[in-house]
């Protein structure tokens, strides 16, 4: 990567890394602009050849119309003489935590997909049309679904939506095999980063789910119109006439076909846990009150919640601080805890999938596209309740590898301890070996004791589970 | 079948969507009418989706214009 000897930016390439600014993400594919990083700040940069659409974005009122509504981030055009070439330079509202579509529950991306649509109509109805449906525009900021890609936008034009394709990949496809199949199918867009392709979502799918039509148009037949072009491919491209009409029906009938979609999250062992015996009566009051003693003495700006379940700790962080993430692997975990964050309209707290024995890795073109989970900022707070027996009897993680793991994490740390003898533990030594002589509460304050000083130390009532408040060591 | 397409999937959606255009059109036209017909009964909008928001008059205004550009083309 050449360092540039001019002091100015260029960003009439894709290889802007100079001083402190550099092409972040995946936006080095988009001509009309990049996004930059500059000292923990990210920018838009608009490039000269998307000045038209850009003054038209504006003077049409389809931003205002959009930002006002909560569905485009809104941004402020800076002054920023030293990014050379550029058009204009934009700052967008900051997004706290960047999340990706295979880290959403089915209601995630349904939303996101609904906010798409939306946005596409608006777009629409100001004259102005969306180039591009990708899940990755998507963000959710306050826990909403909202578009950051600000340069989404072009002039309408009467031919077929250039979208239309990518739509189907990135949301239709993935949502209708979570509905249909299973809900672990949103999985598919982790190595589909172009969106699940039609043909394979075609083949996973039942064969009822042909029955119905918006499927069976969108999906199936769209699917069988791409193998076809593949087989026998077509003459090179000539502008069409698209009715306005027509467009605005694929559109529509494209949002009847998501909200057609639905997804029941079943009763699994982790959506009904704290119903439990061991874990229900006192002890859950008894630990909500410990937790929140905890958080009082830290007051963190920003939590993460591991194994958050469906969120109840979550929700106790996110009365005080300002923004909580909720971990879970279970699918129907993070859509309960959606459901309920979407109904409450809580804007402090993001439920997202995540199995921490096999988190996000970085993906895309030199694995630069996508952030790994660890690449992106930290909390101030890690609430680890109910977790480390499952990393260490269910995954064999042994504890010191644990501790290492919390300690980069962040300052503080509030985790449970769950002895082998205690009920829940003992289901996971069932159809396993006991190899855990290493697993008792003294050699668990000792491997944490190595990267944490021990600040509290409470048992829970009605259980001999305990509940630490741990302060990372200065090293 | 082929696994690893030489053309990328969006050339087949090009020519597919001018294939249901007359299905879109038709679908757009019921459900306007479905539209007007409950918003003379109820001011909220029946279904729970957001609201399908009317082309403006200037890009149906376009749309009469850029059909005859392209008929002269």
């Amino acid at each position: 990567m050449p360092w540039l000897a001019s002091p100015k930016t260029r960003v009439l390439s894709n290889e802007i890394e100079t001083g402190r600014m550099k092409v972040v993400g995946a936006s080095f594919r988009d001509p009309s602009g990049c996004v930059i990083e500059d000292e923990g700040e990210f920018l838009r940069v608009v490039r000269p050849a998307y000045a038209e659409d850009y003054r038209f974005l504006v003077k049409s009122g389809l931003y205002q119309a959009l930002s006002a509504q909560g569905l485009l981030i809104p941004h402020e055009e800076i002054e920023r003489p030293d990014v050379e070439g550029a058009f204009k330079v934009l700052r967008p509202r900051q997004v706290p935590f960047i999340s990706y579509p295979y880290e959403w529950c089915f209601s995630q991306l349904r939303d996101a997909a609904l906010a798409t649509l939306a946005i596409q109509k608006a777009a629409m109805a100001h004259g102005m049309c969306l180039k591009d449906a990708s899940a990755f525009n998507i963000q959710f900021v306050e826990g909403r679904p909202m578009m950051i890609d600000t340069l989404s936008f072009e002039r309408l034009r009467l031919r077929p939506w250039a979208a239309y394709g990518q739509f189907c990949r990135h949301f239709l496809a993935p949502l209708a095999l979570m509905s249909w199949r299973d809900a672990r199918l949103g999985q598919l867009l982790r190595t589909q980063l172009d969106g699940v392709p039609l043909p394979l979502a075609a083949t996973l799918l039942p064969w009822r789910a042909r029955l119905d039509p918006w499927l069976l148009m969108h999906l199936f037949l769209h699917a069988a119109s791409e193998t076809r072009v593949a087989r026998i491919p077509p003459k090179p491209i000539q502008p069409r006439n698209f009715p306005l009409r027509s467009f605005l029906g694929l559109t529509s009938s494209l949002e009847s076909a998501i909200q057609k979609l639905q997804w029941q999250p079943p009763k699994t062992d982790w959506a009904g846990y704290y119903q439990g015996t061991v874990t229900g009566g006192r002890y859950v009051e008894h630990k909500q009150q410990i937790v929140a003693g905890f958080l009082k003495t830290v007051q963190p700006r920003t939590v993460w919640d591991l194994g958050a379940n469906t969120g109840l700790f979550s929700r106790l962080a996110a009365q005080s601080a300002e923004g909580v993430l909720s971990f879970d692997a279970d699918p129907a975990c993070v859509e309960l805890n959606y459901l309920e964050t979407r109904r409450a309209r809580q804007t402090r707290l993001l439920p997202l999938l995540m199995d921490l024995t096999n988190p996000s890795p970085a993906l895309g073109w030199d694995h630069r596209e996508r952030m790994s989970w660890l690449e992106r900022p930290k909390p101030d707070m890690v609430l680890a309740l109910g977790l480390a027996h499952h990393l260490a009897i269910a995954n064999n993680v042994p504890l010191d590898r644990m501790a290492d793991f919390c300690a980069r994490l962040g300052p503080w740390l509030a985790v449970e301890f769950v002895p082998k003898h205690d009920a829940n533990a003992r289901k996971l030594l069932h159809a396993r070996e006991d190899i855990f002589d290493r697993y008792t509460r003294e050699d668990f304050e000792q491997a944490f004791g190595r990267r944490f000083t021990i600040q509290d130390s409470r048992t829970v009532q009605d259980s001999e589970r305990q509940l630490y408040l741990m302060r990372l060591r200065e090293s | 079948m082929r696994l690893l397409g030489y053309i990328d999937p969006g050339a087949g959606s090009y020519g597919y969507q001018l294939l249901i255009a007359g299905v879109t059109g038709v679908f757009f036209f019921f459900s306007s009418i479905k539209r007007k017909f409950f918003s003379l009964f109820n001011k909220a909008e029946p279904s729970a989706g957001l609201k399908d928001t009317p082309p403006s008059k200037n890009a149906l205004a376009r749309e009469s214009k850029d059909q005859s550009a392209v008929q002269r083309n």
